[in-house]
């Protein structure tokens, strides 16, 4: 009971935390909604709009007279937004304010008594975004005196502060959550001297590593030395900037949003490679570069497991990935088909292998290679290390909730429930942190529990059962998507959901309550006098 | 070492990496110098000295009962057998009785200790592989076995509890109930044990079919104890040399059977250790049945302890046959004396065995041998 309450409060206490970030975030975008319209014209469609934002309608060929009164009808969805023909084959519709999230519509474009409708085969997917950080930067720099391109950076760093500042928080947390878990785990206790129930273990973690002597090696390539833990904290803030944590708690929803995330999380690679290398050490250089063949070896099935659910949502922006999810379980990604349930067991051990987690943490197994890649490292520079590796936790944790988990999607809570409604975002921010640690807490879990694989055998299971396997997803939700009707495939997802979801939770429970059964009294205190351990 | 080094000339795909004195699975002071092809070994050659204390000079400069603490430090994870052997070494030259309780004493104590420093080898084993837990777990038993050898001899870790011609102190009150209640509450401790990290699939990955010494090899190389046994040489100086009351006691001597790979392999040596508690545990049940019918004498102090000739006493101790070998000539302090221990010999194969297997195999395989650096070098 101890335990479970001891995790409650974590849970309670880091949600708390994050919840603080993410209000600050919703804050920020919320009050951008009422920001002027700058933001470029977007050039791609379907695209997606947010209010006062402009889309493109691109006809075929010349129809439309410049200059003329237009407007532009999304049909399905009964909205009519003033647009200005640009070109004989271009309009630019702008969004009202308060405007809500659009399914899939026709198009209609009319001036006078012309009318064009677009395809009724193929309808515009038309989305009025939700505002974002970039977006808010946008606006500030347009409505400040000055030139727009120092307004425009400095707006860019406040939030890059404001996505930062969690960052060491949420490592710490991470860090001492975990090291309860394991202490629970081992029957030990765990931190529990520093701040309340040693919650705050981190932060004299954190300033001790402060106050120690930067020691660079004398053999050492000073500047690659230097400039490695940099890169990794580099390579993993920017994923921060594509996760969204909740409808408005996302700094810039980018159209290539999961490209981007396996692109940026890559340099941490280099970065372990730069620091095991440059520190002229042989179990910094072995350990730098196991984690090279490891990472990309990995990213390969990691990569087409969130290939398969690009497939399957048609975009790989991480926003529109929520979107397509509902927020029951049976609506979930991973119970769409039995490819993407597949395709989140490979990608979650993909990403432990990613992330250097147990039981591939070999770039810094310390009883083989003393600590890997971070041997010479001392102060502030190895402080990075575990600060990107606990992060990177938080973000595999956010990575598997939007793609496979539903995102920060509520019950009975739609984008258009949402609009002036900021306390549901709060929701979904916390139904999304609740994943989140979810998550977390099972990647902890595996850590205490299971031994580390050898070299040659985690590239095994890598080239010949992984890549093969993700391969096979893949392909099969091309044909899924292509092949299957959408009401069977509902239907499918209910099958899934039921056998996979409820089936492997009993069995799950029904092997733990056995193990609870077997050992449930294996503390010797009372029979050999002793007080409390 | 430099000689070695030269000696075994790197070409450019070969690096020589230093692994200890100071390396966190190297289990206390232990060095390798290991040539590797990237993560493939071609050598790994141990250089053995580095806990070096001259204790057996020591045996020189001290009287035989003066010199019993220092067999603590011959092997401070079972420090009972070396209690042991040293004291039967010097009774068998001085012709001494010891009263049947002492014997009994000494016997439950060697195994409690022995499981004590099994648990020690399977829980760093299975910490080198990686798994942490299990080492938490199984240091608590640890723990328990420990306090319980505190309460009948006051030292937790190094001993110094037999004496020639006896034991220091009888059972304190009770202790016998506490030794059954932990008995008790051990044995499915060691099932959890087993279902938590033995049949572990990837801790039988890593350690099935890795490093397989064979009957004849193992012989070759000196190996005693569960590590001679795991290659299915079915030899336990307890049973076979018998000494102390072990013949009055019914015990199995697991061996090696190659359940998961060969005989011989990492996972069998961890397996004939993980049954020898099994059968340790069912020793010291017997003995505490037994010892009640013993007279209450525990130790017939010598009065003059000045012998001459030579006696050689061998016991099991938990690396295996421990044997010690003085000599008196008349005075007060023995004239030579000299341990043989199970982990000397087991460092010479793993120069032998490491050609081929995989640096993180290394570790396994160090771990797997038990070696403890103390008792390499005394």
């Amino acid at each position: 009971m101890r335990w479970a309450a001891t995790a409650l409060l974590a849970l309670v206490g880091f949600a708390a935390a994050l919840l603080l970030a993410g209000c600050a975030l919703a804050g920020c975008a919320l009050a951008g909604c009422a920001a002027p319209e700058l933001a470029p014209i977007r050039d791609a469609r379907p695209t997606q709009l947010q209010a006062g934002e402009r889309m493109l309608v691109e006809a075929s060929g010349p129809l439309f007279t410049v200059g003329a009164e237009t407007r532009v009808t999304f049909d399905a969805l009964g909205v009519t937004l003033p647009a200005r023909a640009i070109a004989a084959d271009r309009v630019v519709a702008t969004a009202p304010s308060g405007a809500h999230v659009m399914g899939p519509s026709t198009v209609t474009v009319t001036q006078g008594e012309q009318r064009w409708t677009s395809d009724a085969r193929a309808p515009f997917d038309v989305e009025l975004c939700a505002p974002s950080l970039h977006r808010l930067a946008n606006g500030w720099a347009a409505r400040w005196p000055g030139p727009a391109w120092l307004w425009w950076m400095l707006a860019l760093v406040a939030a890059a502060a404001i996505v930062a500042a969690p960052l060491p928080v949420v490592a710490g947390l991470i860090v001492v959550w975990e090291r309860k878990i394991s202490g629970y785990m081992g029957s030990r206790i765990g931190p529990n001297r520093v701040g309340p129930n040693g919650w705050l273990q981190w932060l004299a973690d954190g300033l001790k590593l402060l106050m120690k002597e930067d020691i660079v090696p004398a053999e050492a390539d000073a500047r690659l030395f230097r400039a490695a833990p940099y890169l990794a904290f580099l390579g993993m803030f920017l994923t921060f900037i594509v996760l969204p944590f909740s409808r408005y708690a996302i700094v810039a929803d980018l159209d290539v949003g999961l490209l981007f995330l396996l692109s940026v999380t890559s340099l941490v690679v280099v970065s372990i490679l730069m620091g095991g290398w440059s520190s002229n050490s042989k179990w910094s250089l072995l350990g730098g570069m196991r984690s090279a063949a490891q990472i990309v070896s990995y990213e390969l099935p990691a990569s087409l497991a969130l290939l398969t659910i690009a497939t399957l949502t048609g975009s790989l922006s991480t926003e529109r990935i929520v979107a397509a999810q509902g927020a029951w379980p049976w609506q979930w990604n991973l119970f769409r088909d039995p490819f993407t349930f597949v395709a989140f067991f490979i990608w979650f051990v993909s990403a432990l292998a990613e992330g250097n987690r147990t039981p591939f943490d070999l770039p810094e197994a310390e009883s083989e290679l003393v600590a890997g890649y971070n041997t010479e490292y001392s102060g502030f520079r190895f402080s990075l290390f575990p600060l990107v590796e606990w992060v990177n936790i938080a973000v595999i944790g956010a990575v598997g909730t939007l793609l496979f988990l539903g995102g920060w999607r509520v019950p009975f809570v739609d984008a258009a429930t949402l609009e002036g409604h900021a306390w549901l975002d709060a929701v979904g921010f916390a139904v999304f942190v609740a994943k989140d640690l979810a998550i977390v807490f099972v990647v902890i879990w595996i850590r205490w529990t299971l031994p580390r694989f050898r070299v040659d055998q985690m590239m095994n299971l890598c080239w010949t059962y992984f890549i093969p396997f993700a391969f096979v997803c893949f392909v099969g939700e091309l044909v899924w998507v292509w092949l299957v009707p959408s009401t069977a495939a509902k239907l499918a997802g209910g099958a899934m959901f039921a056998i996979g979801g409820v089936g492997l939770s009993a069995w799950f429970v029904s092997r733990v309550r056995d193990n609870a059964r077997r050992y449930q009294d294996l503390v010797l205190n009372d029979a050999l006098g002793r007080g409390n351990t | 070492m430099g000689e070695l080094i030269l000696a075994n000339e790197t070409t450019g795909e070969e690096m020589v990496l230093n692994m200890g004195p100071q390396h966190p699975s190297t289990h206390g002071v232990i060095r390798f110098v290991i040539k590797t092809d990237g993560e493939i070994m071609r050598e790994a050659v141990p250089d053995v000295g580095y806990l070096h204390r001259a204790i057996e000079h020591i045996a020189e400069k001290c009287t035989y009962e003066g010199f019993m603490p220092y067999t603590d430090r011959v092997d401070y994870v079972c420090a009972m057998p070396a209690n042991h052997a040293w004291a039967l070494a010097v009774e068998k030259l001085a012709g001494l009785e010891v009263p049947e309780r002492a014997e009994y004493l000494r016997v439950i104590t060697d195994e409690l200790n022995r499981i004590s420093s099994h648990c020690v080898a399977l829980g760093a084993m299975a910490m080198d592989i990686g798994a942490i837990t299990p080492f938490t777990y199984i240091l608590r038993e640890r723990e328990y076995v420990n306090e319980l050898l505190e309460m009948i001899c006051g030292a937790r870790l190094t001993y110094n509890y037999h004496r020639i011609g006896g034991v220091g102190w009888d059972m304190p009150a009770g202790w016998r109930d506490k030794v059954l209640a932990w008995c008790d509450h051990f044995a499915p401790v060691m099932d959890e044990f087993d279902r938590l990290i033995t049949n572990n699939a990837l801790f039988v990955a890593r350690l099935a079919n890795l490093a397989v010494i064979g009957a004849a090899e193992a012989i070759d190389f000196g190996l005693v104890g569960p590590n001679l046994r795991a290659s299915g040489v079915d030899f336990d100086v307890r049973r076979d040399v018998p000494y102390s009351i072990y013949p009055k006691l019914r015990f199995e001597v697991p061996v090696g059977r190659g359940i998961v790979g060969t005989v011989g392999d990492a996972w069998d040596r961890y397996w004939v250790r993980a049954q020898e508690w099994r059968q340790s545990v069912a020793m010291v049940r017997q003995c505490l049945e037994q010892i009640d019918a013993t007279e209450p004498e525990f130790w017939r102090a010598p009065k003059k302890l000045k012998p001459v000739g030579d006696a050689m006493a061998r016991v099991e101790a938990a690396r295996g046959d421990m044997s010690c070998y003085v000599v008196g000539d008349g005075g007060a302090n023995a004239y030579r004396a000299r341990f043989r221990t199970g982990s000397f010999n087991a460092m010479a194969i793993i120069r032998e065995k490491s050609r081929g297997l995989m640096v993180a195999d290394l570790v396994a395989l160090i771990a797997s041998l038990d070696v403890v650096a103390p008792e390499i070098d005394r």
